[in-house]
């Protein structure tokens, strides 16, 4: 590591530069190309600073719905009034309408597109054989459940605004409806459509809506969206977007005011998107006055007790009540309906003076998790994503326990954790249930209010809300068991060469979790923490949600906004983090030691005698040190080089020294008095994914100093930059990020020297052998051993 | 167990479902060869909730991790990742595990004093449980990582 080199402080920089301009014509990829050739052409609708343009525009649709819940065959039929504006300075011949429930009619596209799955031949009628290889149950259900259940909508009528039929086409989960007169730019126009469908049984086909079945008392939960035809979205950017619904890519829509008369039975209670409109006609007195207490209340209040819902599961109403909700400048409606709902409140109030009515509705087997969490963990999430993202516009979030996982809609979400049957819930369940309810509640900022396309782009609402849930995780407990994020959890997901880039489209992406939540929720965690630091990033995030709130932002909006709020480019960090499947990993490659040199002959004759009386003989010259010598037999042969000694200087260097240090300017004498150890520190990139190089050095004395470098380190030389390190001190090592900050996935290679790290298997192994080592060397326990630990060699 | 549960438990279905919106199903295992004691090494990372659902399957009875030993998750393991060389299957040694939360790391040596020519994996965790579910492999047997991924169509590779 050490090696001394005599030159000047001033022909150190020079060489480094040097070494940096080396190489031929085959540079590198350049990982610092600006993004211009790939992104978007900016235009006078979004504009190359990644806001919306003057001439942004995007369509608008209301919807007036009348629905009718049958609770004996689990069915809906409905009619809605669709106004539709076209505000695009373009002329529509037709719409578009989205038909989501027909992804369960028998020949739509993602039945149709799944390949075959495995199947074993096997020679016992088990189904599951001794060995690992058996016959998969569930592999073969979908394919007998999809016998039996027929789904899909029945469109029995599409009518215009004077009761004219029109002309409709359905293609699987879209249908185009024909316009007797094209809709100008500016126009609107109504029409009506009249549908019906059955509802799914959620737990047999794991869908974003459904109906639970509870054995026990016989009653239904319904959590029901996507329940009527939506319109597509037409964009400045894409057109219709009628990419058929495949199951995963989710949903593109237009946002629009929406009145929803749901009739259900007189029994039933109802939570939906909106605000009730007929409160005094659905709900008991002692209810009403309940809920106008929780407006503001220092806690959660119950609405409708445990005990009240318990005694509501036996009755079996025959008569019906309509619940009517309105919701403005909504992009999507839902709503859950059932005999069993609990139901408690609270209100939040906001910093813009607006109070939320933070509601739980729940079935008594969500207790005791749902009426301690659920409605904490809705005001949580409006806290902090506030203070991130933009204040929270609506009157009401909802969070609704039945079949669905996790499913967002506007200002309602349907979340599945619940105890076990003996009220006992293990930590899994209850962060598991907090999580995914700060997930959905979450997702009313992404991609409710900041309206992405999610049908293209999954990480836009997924990769972003799942940042700001770790965000709001944190600041839930210490340490509190976050699934996403950290950047050391996606370290084998980077490495593993089976993925494609974040900018892939929805239905195209592999290990779609971790694609599409997990790396971009890291990537942005780090951008935050890192590369931006907390007060550029958040300003910047903040602007984004500020811009693109109830409008329809594009990767590049996200990109450019980023770059344009920060004043920082980076370009590189998307080019890395979202257009590559690079992986971090920087390594130390090499560290040299320089030594300021004089040149003065006086003082560096000394040291070059010591420099070569340190060298080792040569193994001939040791072996011939007796042999006897020709110049020592004939002391004639001897002359002045015999005798003199090379590292004395002569009076010529003397006078050179003198004359080259004439033409120096004071400033250069001043650097060349200067002893200082120049560390030419050598990184190399390993891994691919250009980062900052977050330096740790260590110094002799014991002091460790950290030297953030930026990732423009890597600009003319993206696999291999020489770092010059000055110091009046000797450092004794080196270390790269040694906080795990960057997802650097070999931590080996970070020392400098090498300091072995062994692998997560190796470690676990001898900790385990030490831990079984620690419990022999434990003395038997007897009832007088009073001195038992001192019997310990 | 009535036909009820037993659908409850067994529902997959990849054909007419999606992976749900929020829940994905994966595992990450990593395999390296320990030269010097001529073993694999082997950890397997999965989601518990998924581990406790799949023995819950498989044995008929809720199983939860936190109150049980660590045999039931052995033996899940020994019988869904399975080594071998040729047609004959390489006997696991277990040698633990850990969890958090959210998940397990489960750690398995592998014995090959005959060397490792030949090597084959057959991962079909959770396989029986979601129709989406992908194992991912990152095998680093020379030095380099090569990533294999298992999913119902392809249960069995090769690793070399």
């Amino acid at each position: 590591m050490c090696l001394r080199f005599f030159c000047t402080a001033l022909s150190v920089a020079c060489m480094l530069s040097a070494a940096l301009m080396a190489g031929g014509k085959h540079q590198p990829e350049d990982k610092f190309r600006q993004l211009e050739e790939i992104l978007p052409t900016p235009n006078d609708y979004r504009t190359a600073s990644g806001a919306p343009g003057h001439e942004y525009w995007q369509q608008r649709a209301d919807y007036d719905i009348n629905l009718v819940l049958d609770d004996t065959r689990q069915h809906i039929s409905g009619e809605a009034r669709v106004t539709y504006y076209n505000r695009s300075p373009d002329t529509l011949r037709y719409l578009w309408v989205q038909l989501d429930q027909n992804r369960f009619a028998a020949d739509s596209d993602q039945r149709l597109a799944e390949p075959a799955p495995k199947l074993y031949k096997s020679h016992s009628k088990s189904i599951y054989l001794p060995d690992e290889e058996k016959v998969q149950v569930g592999s073969i259900r979908p394919y007998v459940a999809g016998r039996e259940f027929h789904g899909g909508f029945d469109i029995k009528d599409v009518r215009d605004g004077e009761g004219r039929p029109l002309r409709h086409t359905i293609v699987k989960t879209m249908m185009r409806v024909d316009l007797p007169q094209p809709l100008k730019p500016g126009e609107q126009m109504s029409f009506e459509v009249v549908w019906d469908y059955p509802i799914v049984d959620q737990k047999d086909f794991r869908t974003r809506a459904g109906y639970e079945y509870f054995e026990e008392d016989g009653n239904y939960l319904y959590e029901i969206a996507q329940f009527f035809p939506r319109m597509a979205a037409y964009t400045d950017v894409n057109g219709w977007q009628h990419k058929q619904f495949l199951g995963r890519g989710e949903f593109t829509l237009e946002f629009g005011d929406y009145r929803v008369a749901i009739t259900v039975p007189s029994d039933h209670v109802v939570a939906a998107t909106g605000v009730l409109q007929n409160a005094d006609e659905v709900l008991r007195p002692e209810w009403r006055r309940r809920l106008e207490k929780a407006r503001t209340a220092k806690e959660p209040v119950m609405v409708i007790t445990e005990a009240e819902a318990t005694a509501n599961e036996s009755s079996r109403a025959k008569d019906t009540r309509t619940w009517v909700f309105e919701a403005k400048e909504v992009r999507d409606f839902a709503f859950a309906s059932s005999r069993k709902f609990i139901w408690d409140a609270w209100g939040f109030k906001q910093e813009n003076g607006e109070t939320v009515m933070a509601m739980s509705y729940y079935p008594k087997e969500g207790n005791p998790l749902w009426e301690r969490y659920s409605t904490h963990s809705i005001v949580h999430t409006l806290a902090v994503y506030n203070r991130y993202t933009l204040v929270y516009p609506y009157p009401v979030a909802i969070s609704v326990n039945g079949p669905v996982y996790g499913m967002e809609y506007p200002m309602i979400c349907f979340n599945g954790p619940r105890p076990e049957k003996d009220k006992t819930y293990g930590r899994r369940t209850k962060y598991g249930l907090i999580s995914v309810i700060i997930h959905e509640v979450g997702h009313n900022y992404f991609p409710m209010i900041v309206n992405s396309d999610e049908r293209q782009w999954t990480w836009m609402d997924e990769g972003l809300n799942t940042f700001v849930q770790f965000l709001a995780e944190k600041e839930w407990e210490d340490r509190y068991p976050s699934r996403r994020g950290e950047p050391r959890d996606i370290i084998e997901y980077m490495v593993s060469d089976a993925q494609v880039p974040i900018m892939t489209n929805s239905e195209s992406l592999l290990q779609f979790g971790n694609n599409a939540y997990a790396k971009p929720a890291t990537a942005l965690n780090i951008l935050r923490e890192t590369i931006l630091g907390r007060e550029l990033f958040d300003f910047a995030f903040r602007e984004y949600s500020r811009r693109w709130q109830f409008k329809r932002p594009m990767p590049a909006d996200f990109f450019r906004t980023m770059e344009d709020a920060s004043g920082v480019d980076l370009d590189w960090f998307w080019r890395g983090w979202f257009y590559s499947t690079d992986h971090v990993d920087l390594s130390i490659a090499s560290v040299e030691l320089y030594r300021n040199g004089s040149r003065e002959p006086e003082v560096e004759g000394p040291l070059q005698r010591k420099d070569q009386e340190e060298e080792p003989l040569s193994v001939s010259e040791e072996r011939n040190r007796n042999v006897p010598k020709r110049v020592e037999a004939y002391a004639s042969l001897r002359d002045f080089y015999n005798d003199h000694d090379p590292f004395t200087p002569t009076p010529l260097q003397e006078e050179m020294f003198r004359e080259r240090t004439e033409h120096f300017e004071p400033e250069e004498l001043k650097l060349l008095e200067a002893d200082l150890n120049y560390y030419m520190v050598t990184f190399e990139n390993v891994g691919g994914l250009v980062m900052p190089v977050l330096l740790e050095i260590t110094y002799a004395d014991g002091e460790i100093e950290e030297q953030r470098i930026p990732a423009e380190i890597w600009r003319r030389n993206p696999e291999r930059v020489t770092k010059l390190i000055a110091t009046d001190r000797e450092i004794k090592s080196f270390r790269i990020d040694p906080r795990w900050e960057t997802a650097d996935a070999d931590v080996e290679n970070n020392h400098y020297p090498r300091k072995p790290v062994p692998s997560r298997f190796r470690l676990f192994k001898k900790h385990k052998r030490n831990q079984m080592q620690e419990m022999q060397k434990q003395p038997p326990v007897s009832s007088d051993a009073g001195s038992g630990a001192s019997d310990r060699p | 167990m009535n036909w009820k549960r037993w659908v409850l438990l067994g529902a997959v279905l990849l054909a007419t479902a999606p992976a749900l919106a929020h829940k994905y199903h994966a595992s990450l295992t990593t395999v390296e060869w320990n030269a010097e004691s001529k073993a694999l090494e082997v950890v397997v990372r999965v989601f518990a909730d998924d581990l406790e659902a799949a023995i819950t399957k498989s044995r008929g009875t809720p199983f939860q991790l936190e109150s049980a030993d660590e045999t039931a998750v052995a033996a899940y393991l020994a019988e869904h990742v399975v080594f071998r060389i040729g047609d004959t299957r390489l006997k696991p040694n277990w040698v633990g595990m850990e969890m958090d939360v959210r998940q397990l790391w489960a750690y398995i040596e592998i014995p090959v004093p005959q060397g490792i020519e030949g090597l084959a994996l057959h991962h079909s965790v959770f396989f029986d449980l979601f129709g989406d579910q992908i194992n991912t492999v990152n095998v680093n047997v020379t030095g380099t990582v090569k990533s294999l991924v298992f999913d119902r169509n392809r249960p069995r590779q090769s690793l070399l």
